[in-house]
């Protein structure tokens, strides 16, 4: 599992994770994107390379968004694959962590 | 294509009952997945349960009559039509088919990041069945091969 980070915009992050995030993978990159949650305010989690996720990998997502919230911040899931989406969907965590695929609206969507 | 021998080959994986063990299912699957040909919909769903119901008796299975930290043992039995994988470990007796649905979140700050394991396999395996004999808890799933 690979984690890069990018500023797409002023005061924009864009975290873009490459693997699964499996149990392995999420453990991989747990500490440097917790770390990154709790020192950005806007992050947009690019997930176009991510070709598995479970709960583990919710649960980092979900933890990270509310740590995001928390500050007054906020984060988004940028373009999942299909098999990953729905497992967003499945599990309902698209009801509480937005889901964007255009780049320009995912970062005016964190910028507010 | 699938080989005749596949219906004789089973493949079987017992880790210890830890965080760091749950890691290696990964690398495990990358193999079996290869070595099965299976399509990206059948890994995806074999990946998904097999992590769940391990990583289920690792973070939630209670004391281990075997001793601590205790095992998960995984079997993966392909069939022509579908895979039918076996997880089994001797903590304490949890049948995780009674388990009431989750309800999904509505909001972030009360959003739950637990107990979406169970919810999620029986969304991607066929069947599910849950039997206690000999100490041992058995959890069995029906998983689509796809093709």
């Amino acid at each position: 599992m690979r984690l890069e980070t990018e500023e797409v915009a002023p005061g924009v992050s864009k975290i873009n994770l490459t693997g699964r995030l499996d149990i392995g993978g999420t453990q991989e990159i747990e500490l440097h994107f917790n770390a990154l949650a709790g020192s950005q305010r806007a992050i947009i989690v690019d997930l176009s390379q991510v070709d598995f996720i479970a709960s583990l990998g919710l649960r980092l997502l979900i933890v990270g968004a509310r740590t995001v919230q928390r500050k007054g911040g906020r984060m988004i899931l940028f373009r999942p694959p299909i098999a990953v989406e729905a497992v967003l969907v499945s599990s309902g965590t698209d009801n509480v962590v937005g889901i964007l695929r255009d780049l320009d609206e995912a970062i005016h969507a964190v910028s507010g | 294509m699938r080989s005749a021998a596949d219906a004789d080959t089973a493949f079987t994986l017992r880790i210890e009952r830890s965080m760091v063990a749950l890691a290696q299912l990964g690398a495990w699957l990358d193999t079996i997945s290869a070595s099965l040909g299976l399509d990206k919909a059948a890994e995806f769903a074999l990946r998904l349960c097999i992590e769940e119901a391990a990583a289920n008796v690792v973070m939630h299975g209670g004391a281990d009559t075997g001793g601590d930290p205790g095992f998960v043992a995984l079997r993966i039995e392909p069939a022509q039509d579908v895979l039918r994988v076996t997880v089994e470990d001797r903590c304490d007796a949890f049948d995780p088919l009674h388990v009431p649905a989750p309800e999904l979140p509505t909001n972030l700050a009360e959003a739950h990041v637990g107990g979406l394991g169970i919810h999620l396999m029986r969304h991607y395996a066929r069947a599910i069945s849950y039997e206690r004999a000999d100490d041992t808890n058995r959890l069995t799933l029906t998983i689509g091969r796809g093709g």
